[in-house]
């Protein structure tokens, strides 16, 4: 390397998707990128390093990448590998250094995190073992409802009167929601009450941690605009949502990255 | 056949009078807030010798039966999961944890505010932890009764070591409470208790007759009483009611349920989110349940010249304080003297020390007595562990063995 | 080569011959007199949960019985516990070992179960003599089945042997505190593993000369000799003195959880490439909370000397109540310069559960950072857990 690189990247590979940033050092995004992880976490880590490499025209190997995401230890041109927790909370201070609380959902965690005035995680909860405040319990119930992932939001949107689910646990709450749809309840009203479950458990894990405004969401779901509502509506706060919320972690690796440039 | 038009089940006229009973339970305890006499205690706790020594006792596991009925299970249980207590403890001790931290969001505004927390481990291991969070909340010292589990008979030892925490009990309440006992006190408050008792126990009897005067939610939500306020004189006038109406129905061949065709035993605490629903829902079915193990541990009487000694015997031979053997003698009995159909085991996720073992008693009830049982897995107050379908088939296929 | 050393060799070696034909017993609970057992001509093995162990509790516990009991009662049911003429379980210090030891009889009734109940609460003479009178009818049960009544002697001699590797230990675990440089976790931890599953000269001998040879490298730059700081420990008392006096890399104490130290050892060494840091002291049940036990006076009634031992222990795990041992964490840590703790909760275990909101609330008000960990010790969600601990090195020490 003969001069410093004037950018950074960074890695996230999470349970469902991975995302790739390349920041500029004056804070820039100069591009980025999603894939679905699939079955191999390296092998998506590399196309998705590949792809930014042709679109930026940059020689990225010739910088520092930081990774993080369940995936995290895969990716071997990586120089540094950090959790999730790190990330999120550098990449949402990036975006936006007045927030102090981060809710991120991901495909199989859910983690809420208190961000200090520099920009750290200062303390965590995650999700226990179960799936229930999770990407993945919103596809679950989707598949029992017969719709799709981005319609189970837009559909919930439209009930007045939402159904009740009150069991924690996804098997559980499956067969409620076919106990709702025998009785006759509209799909519209069993949407609105899988969202509002969901949020009523990631409300508790983020008052585990105490509630402090602003409050960010990230992550894939943050995008579900039913989602965001009984979350919202549950833990009495606003919520700042970033334009591309999956990227945060990725993004917060890349800030990260260039700290050691 | 039974007239179309009539329910299923038959509610009891005693009912009335038992509102107004803990009405007035509900009421002393508050007054005994207020003037610093307030004692929490488990439903095993030896209630004679506090009230025999002026101190009014609350119960804790009786208020999570409350926020059980009430539906609000989830909501209290919450509270206590946002202070950082897991969703895998037992609901009740969540319910009492979520209504101190959270009195306003909380049915009757919580329990009132404790001096002092008795526990006695006869009924779990849990009350010990649960009753120090509380402590940890309020301030009010803890006095925990230790009755160690016994494994076949109480040895001399065993009987000593309870009789001597009985008498440290009284040292701790007189010091806390600043106050004393008088012997001929706690004997005449043990004869309203016993007398209690034993109206409460012929009722339960009375189910021996088919069909049978009572059902499951009748014992349940009748035996109140007995636990929060066995002791008080006021409860002997409504157990009194209560038996002449039970004795009444049974003069007559009324039971509680229309059409009497199957008699089951329950097993366990019940879900008191769904009481009503889950029995009356069988009772349409003609399934009647004359005896369960719960209600029918409450049992014997203070008597004799060593009070203290008799008091520790009574309360470390409880149902739930010994082994798995006692307690399958237990229900094989009640199945034989009840002359019941089958059984229904509740395995309740909050209560380790009722539930676990279950697997096994199944198999050696049906064994000794040959009828069938199922287990059905939920819990008693946290409707969210509840799975309405699953239960539903277990029943059913159980019922389907008597066709 | 004097007389007195001869005789101790040869003594050592006709133990180590005679350790070959002893039966092991297996118990549960760490804190059981495994003196009793070693008087009577057994070698006492700890019985704990491993990795790995997955299915055959499901027709005879509920999933809701604690992870500890359902791993325990799957490598019975799977034939993984190995050559045991009996089992010691534990009566009245939760709900699932005392249900679990009822179920194991009707599933197991060729099995020799003994069970050994303890009293619940503070400790006082009332508390003593019941736990003295248990372990005489114990004692009378082994002699009954295997007829051999231990002479005053032997009770003496095993209490010797237990009190000499307990203080050995101690002295390490004080040693790691003020000096993490001179001896790994990893290595303490299989220390104590090694004694748990096999308590014998040999072993005790080894850990008594690596104490002594570490006690003489040590050069006292603390504030409290190693005497003291030990005495501190055992007591409790730490006169608001500071035990420690560095304070870099981070350093980490893990509490609760039925999780062996080795396996705690493996799961932070496997981060600390990466994340740096001292796991300078553990509060695990089968680790400090058991080791810390105040030596068995040898003179006197055996039963009511080890009552006295075993039930004045620091931070006895399920009995006496919580105010008392939140009192003696808080003053540990603010004795031992702790960056972090790490609360380690079992699923379905009650005393891990109710003590951690309380644990953590001490934490706080120390101004100490704390991780709530779940930790089954079937260890089947590794990656969660260690994506967890370096999430946390990672709030306190910065990336």
């Amino acid at each position: 390397m003969s001069e410093t690189p004037s950018y950074t990247v960074g890695i996230d590979v999470g349970s469902t998707t991975t995302k790739g940033v390349v920041l500029s050092t004056d804070g820039m995004i100069i591009t980025k990128r999603i894939r679905a992880t699939g079955s191999s976490a390296s092998d998506a880590a590399q196309d998705v390093f590949q792809i930014m490499t042709q679109e930026s025209g940059l020689p990225l190997l010739d910088t520092i990448t930081i990774s993080t995401g369940y995936g995290r230890r895969q990716v071997d041109f990586a120089e540094k590998f950090l959790t999730e927790i790190t990330c999120h909370c550098v990449g949402i201070h990036h975006l936006n250094p007045s927030i102090r609380l981060v809710i991120d959902i991901g495909g199989q965690d859910s983690k809420v995190i208190r961000v200090n005035e520099h920009g750290k995680p200062s303390d965590f909860e995650l999700n226990d073992k179960c799936s229930a405040g999770t990407g993945r319990f919103l596809e679950v119930m989707a598949g029992v409802l017969g719709v799709t992932i981005d319609m189970l939001g837009s559909i919930a949107l439209e009930s007045n009167n939402p159904s009740t689910i009150s069991s924690t646990c996804t098997v559980f709450a499956e067969s409620e929601v076919v106990g709702h749809i025998g009785s006759g309840e509209s799909a519209s009203d069993i949407a609105a009450g899988i969202h509002q479950s969901m949020a009523s458990k990631v409300g508790t894990l983020a008052r585990r941690v105490g509630l402090v405004s602003p409050v960010a969401l990230t992550g894939g779901v943050a995008l579900n605009q039913a989602f965001q509502h009984h979350l919202a509506a549950d833990i009495g706060s606003d919520l700042w949502i970033p334009e591309h919320p999956q990227f945060t972690g990725a993004l917060g690796a890349a800030v990260i990255a260039q700290s050691k440039l | 056949m039974a007239d179309k038009t009539e329910k299923a089940y038959r509610a009891l006229e005693s009912q009335t009078h038992l509102q107004q009973v803990m009405f007035r339970y509900m009421l002393e305890g508050q007054h005994a807030s207020e003037e610093g006499k307030l004692a929490w205690v488990t439903s095993g706790f030896p209630v004679e010798i506090p009230l025999a020594m002026g101190v009014t006792p609350s119960y804790p596991e009786q208020y999570g039966a409350v926020v059980g009925s009430q539906k609000v299970g989830p909501d209290l249980c919450g509270y206590a999961e946002e202070l950082g207590y897991s969703q895998e403890l037992c609901s009740y001790a969540r319910s009492s944890i979520g209504s101190t931290h959270r009195p306003d969001n909380s049915p009757m505004e919580g329990l009132p505010t404790p001096q002092a927390l008795l526990a006695c481990n006869n009924i779990c291991g849990t009350v010990l932890r649960w009753y120090d969070a509380i402590s940890e909340m309020t301030d009010a010292p803890v006095f925990l009764l230790d009755t160690p589990p016994i494994d076949a008979e109480q040895a001399p030892h065993h009987i000593e070591y309870v009789q001597r925490g009985i008498e440290r009990l009284v040292e701790f309440i007189s010091t806390t409470f600043d106050t004393s006992m008088e012997l001929e006190h706690l004997r005449s408050v043990a004869k309203n208790s016993t007398t209690a008792i034993d109206l409460w126990t012929k009722s339960l009897q009375a189910c021996k007759n088919k069909p049978s005067p009572l059902n499951c939610a009748d014992r349940f939500l009748t035996m109140a009483p007995v636990v929060a306020l066995r002791g008080s004189d006021y409860i002997i006038e409504f157990y009194q009611t209560l038996y002449d109406e039970v004795k009444d129905r049974v003069e007559q061949g009324i039971g509680a349920i229309r059409d009497e065709k199957i008699r089951l035993l329950w097993d366990n605490i019940p879900p008191w989110f769904q009481i009503f629903r889950f029995f009356n829902g069988l009772a349409k079915r003609g399934v009647v349940f004359p005896a369960d193990t719960y209600t029918h541990a409450w049992q014997g009487s203070i008597e004799g010249t060593d009070l203290y000694r008799n008091v520790a015997e009574l309360y470390s031979n409880v149902y739930l304080n010994k082994g798995l053997d006692a307690k399958v003698e237990k229900m094989c009995q009640l199945i034989r003297d009840y002359d019941l159909d089958g059984f229904i085991m509740f395995s309740v996720r909050s209560c380790k020390r009722y539930s676990l073992g279950q697997l096994v008693s199944k198999e050696l009830v049906t064994e000794e007595t040959g009828v069938p049982g199922v287990i059905i897995e939920g819990d008693m107050v946290d409707s969210r562990a509840f799975n309405d379908a699953q239960i539903q088939t277990r029943v059913d296929a159980l019922l389907e063995m008597f066709a | 080569m004097s007389d007195g050393q001869v005789t101790d060799a040869a003594r050592l070696k006709s133990n180590t011959d005679e350790d070959a034909n002893r039966q092991m017993i297996g118990y549960l609970y760490q804190h059981t007199p495994i003196e009793l057992f070693i008087a009577h001509g057994f070698t006492p093995k700890l019985v704990t949960a491993i990795k790995g162990v997955m299915g055959g509790f499901e027709s005879s516990l509920q999933t809701f019985s604690c992870a500890y009991s359902r791993n325990i009662f799957s490598q019975r049911a799977s034939g993984k516990l190995g050559e045991l003429t009996g089992i010691v379980f534990p009566g009245n210090t939760c709900d699932s070992l005392q249900n679990m030891g009822d179920v194991w009889r009707y599933r197991f009734p060729d099995d020799r179960v003994f069970r050994l109940t303890y009293p619940a609460g503070l400790v006082n003479d009332d508390a003593i003599a019941f736990f003295a009178a248990e372990l005489d009818l114990l004692n009378k049960e082994l002699q009954r089945l295997y007829g051999f009544s231990p002479t005053n002697a032997q009770f003496r001699e095993a209490i010797e042997l237990v009190n000499m590797w307990r203080l050995a230990i101690q002295q390490l675990y004080t040693i790691r505190l003020v000096h993490p440089e001179l001896i790994s976790y990893l290595q303490l931890a299989s220390l104590i593993d090694t004694f748990y599953n096999h308590p014998c000269h040999e072993k005790a001998t080894e850990a008594k000369e690596i104490t002594h040879n570490l006690a003489i490298e040590m050069k006292d730059e603390s504030a409290l000799s190693l005497e003291q700081a030990h005495r501190a420990l055992l007591t409790g008392n730490f006169w608001k003195q500071k035990l420690t006096t560095n304070a870099s890399p981070p350093r980490l104490v893990v509490v609760g959880g039925m999780i062996s130290p080795s396996t705690i050892a493996n799961l932070f060494d496997s981060v600390s490439n990466t994340h740096p840091h001292e796991l300078v002291m553990d509060l695990l049940s089968l680790g400090f909370k058991t080791i810390f036990t105040p030596p068995c006076n040898t003179n006197g009634e055996w039963s009511v000397e080890l009552a006295k031992s075993i039930l004045s222990a620091p931070l006895e795990p399920t009995q006496e109540g919580l105010p008392k041992r939140i009192e003696y964490v808080k003053n540990l840590f603010t004795a031992i310069d702790v960056d972090g703790i790490i609360i380690c909760e079992q699923s379905f275990c009650d005393p891990d559960q109710f003590e951690a909101p309380s644990l953590k609330g001490a934490a706080n008000q120390l101004g100490i950072k704390a991780l709530r960990l779940p930790l089954d010790p079937e260890l089947s969600d590794e990656q969660r857990i260690i994506t967890r601990i370096q999430s946390f090195l990672e709030t306190i020490g910065g990336v």
